[in-house]
C-alpha cells in the first residue's frame, strides 16, 4: 500500500510539474526520444471456444517511448500494463509492443487537440493470480498464478495538447486483440517463482481490450 | 566462488569510491545544474560506479537466491536467452522501479539533462540484465523495458518532490526531501567508501567528510 501511495504521489508530482516542451509541439513534433506516460481505464474481453468471460472495466499504466523520426512520423516501444478482475481473480496484463504513430490532422471531429493515429504489435505476458482459490484444470494446491504468453496486436488513436503552462497532455483511446498460446504453471519457492507446469493452448483464447488513457509527456 | 564476488566488489569501489561526491563538490544541485560536456573517462567512471553498486546491492540482497540458482556458466549463457520472467507485480512495476529511479537520480546528481538520465538509466539498467543478474536468471523483457522507464519516471518524481520539500522551512520536510533523493547530499561532502568483507558478510564501511 505505501508503494502504491508512493507511487501515486511520484506520479502526480510527475504530471503537475511535468517540464514545458520547448520543441516538442502537439502538431509538429521535434525529433529525437521522448516519453510519454498516463493511466486510465480498460475495458477487457476473455473469449475462447467455449467461453466468454468479462473482464469489466480495469486500470491501467500506460508508456510510450517515442523515437520521432520527423515533424509527422515516430517509431514507438510502449508498455500498456492492465489490471482486471476475472471472477475472484486478478488478471494482470503487460502489452509490450513495439509500433508507428503519425500525425492525423484530417481526422479531428472534436477540439481535442492535434491528433494522431498508431498501430502496434508485440507480445504480451498475462498473469492470472488465484489467490488460494483453484481452478479446475490445476490439481497442485501450491499454484499460486498462471502465466500465459502469446502475440498483441492494437491500434489506437488520440491527441496532444499543450497547456497554458507549455506542458503536454495526452489522451487516448485504443483497441488491441491479444492470443493466449502458451499457458504455465508457477508456484513460489520462496522468492523464485517455479514453473511447475507447461502447456500449449489450442482453445483459441484471445483477449479484446479498449483502453482509454490520459497523460502527459515527461520529455 | 563468492570470494571472487567480494574481491571484484572491493576492487571497484576502493577505485571508484573516493570519486564519487569529490567530483562535484561545490556544484549547484542537479535541478539547477546546467547541462555539461562529460568526458569518455566521467561517462566510464558513473556508469561503473553504477554498476559497482549494483554488484553489492545483488550480493547482499540475493544471498540466499545466488546460493541456490546461481553458477558462472548461466553468467555466460544466460545472457543470449532473454525470456518474459515469471515474477509478480510486486517485483516487477514496484521493485524495479524503485531500483531504477536510483539509477535516474544518480546520473542527474551527476549533472546529465533528464534525457541523457534516462538514456544511462537504460544502459545501466540492461548492464544488470546482461552482466549481473544472469549469475542467477536469464534476462527478462519485462525488467529491460519496465527498470529505466518506470525508474525514470518515478525519478523525475521524487526529484521535484525533493527540490520541494528541501526549500520549506521545516528541517523534518527537508530531511524528508533528501531521503527522497539522498544524492542532494552528496554534493556538500567529501565521500569514500571502504568494503568490509568478512567470511559470512559483506558490508561498505562509508567516510563522510564535512
Amino acid at each position: 500500500m505505501k508503494k502504491w501511495i508512493l507511487l501515486c504521489i511520484s506520479s502526480l508530482f510527475v504530471a503537475v510539474t511535468a517540464p514545458a516542451a520547448e520543441q516538442f509541439e502537439p502538431d509538429r513534433w521535434s525529433k529525437g526520444l521522448h516519453l510519454l506516460a498516463g493511466g486510465g481505464v480498460n475495458s477487457s474481453v476473455y473469449s475462447a471456444s467455449e467461453e466468454r468471460i468479462d473482464g469489466g472495466l480495469g486500470l491501467n499504466i500506460k508508456t510510450d517511448l517515442l523515437y520521432v523520426l520527423d515533424s509527422n512520423w515516430a517509431l514507438e516501444w510502449s508498455a500498456n500494463v492492465k489490471f482486471n478482475q476475472v471472477r475472484s481473480y486478478l488478471l494482470w496484463d503487460t502489452l509490450l509492443t513495439i509500433g508507428v504513430r503519425r500525425q492525423v490532422p484530417s481526422i479531428s471531429p472534436w477540439d481535442l487537440g492535434a491528433p494522431y493515429a498508431r498501430f502496434f504489435i508485440g507480445r504480451a505476458p498475462t498473469v492470472l493470480f488465484l489467490n488460494g482459490g483453484q481452478v479446475d484444470q490445476i490439481s497442485d494446491p501450491n499454484v499460486s498464478r498462471l502465466h500465459f504468453d502469446g502475440p498483441v496486436a492494437g491500434i489506437g488513436w488520440g491527441a496532444l495538447k499543450k497547456n497554458s503552462k507549455g506542458q503536454i497532455w495526452f489522451t487516448e483511446l485504443s483497441f488491441s486483440v491479444q492470443a493466449l498460446e502458451q499457458e504455465e504453471s508457477v508456484r513460489m519457492d520462496g522468492d523464485v517463482p517455479v514453473v511447475v507446469s507447461s502447456m500449449k493452448m489450442d482453445d483459441n483464447s484471445n483477449i479484446y481490450s479498449f483502453t482509454w488513457t490520459i497523460g502527459i509527456l515527461a520529455f | 566462488m563468492r570470494s571472487w564476488f567480494k574481491l571484484f566488489i572491493s576492487m571497484v569501489l576502493v577505485v571508484l569510491g573516493p570519486q564519487v561526491g569529490k567530483a562535484q563538490q561545490g556544484d549547484a544541485l542537479p535541478e539547477e545544474a546546467p547541462v555539461q560536456e562529460r568526458s569518455a573517462l566521467e561517462y566510464t567512471l558513473n556508469f561503473s560506479t553504477v554498476y559497482a553498486a549494483q554488484w553489492a546491492v545483488y550480493l547482499v540482497t540475493q544471498e540466499d537466491t545466488i546460493r541456490d540458482h546461481g553458477s558462472w556458466d548461466n553468467f555466460f549463457h544466460y545472457p543470449f536467452h532473454p525470456g518474459f520472467d515469471k515474477d509478480s507485480f510486486d517485483y516487477n512495476l514496484f521493485k524495479h522501479a524503485w531500483s531504477g529511479q536510483y539509477y535516474y537520480l544518480f546520473y542527474r546528481y551527476r549533472g546529465y539533462s533528464e534525457v541523457e538520465a534516462f538514456t544511462w538509466t537504460f544502459l545501466s539498467s540492461l548492464a544488470f540484465e546482461f552482466a549481473v543478474e544472469t549469475y542467477t536468471e536469464k534476462p527478462s523483457i519485462q525488467d529491460i523495458y519496465q527498470t529505466p522507464i518506470y525508474g525514470t519516471l518515478v525519478g523525475m518524481g521524487f526529484e521535484r518532490l525533493s527540490a520541494y520539500f528541501r526549500s520549506s522551512e521545516s528541517i523534518f520536510v527537508r530531511a524528508l526531501g533528501v531521503v527522497l533523493n539522498p544524492f542532494t547530499l552528496l554534493p556538500q561532502y567529501d565521500l569514500a567508501a571502504m568494503p568490509v568483507i568478512k567470511d559470512e558478510t559483506v558490508g561498505v564501511s562509508v567516510l563522510w567528510r564535512y
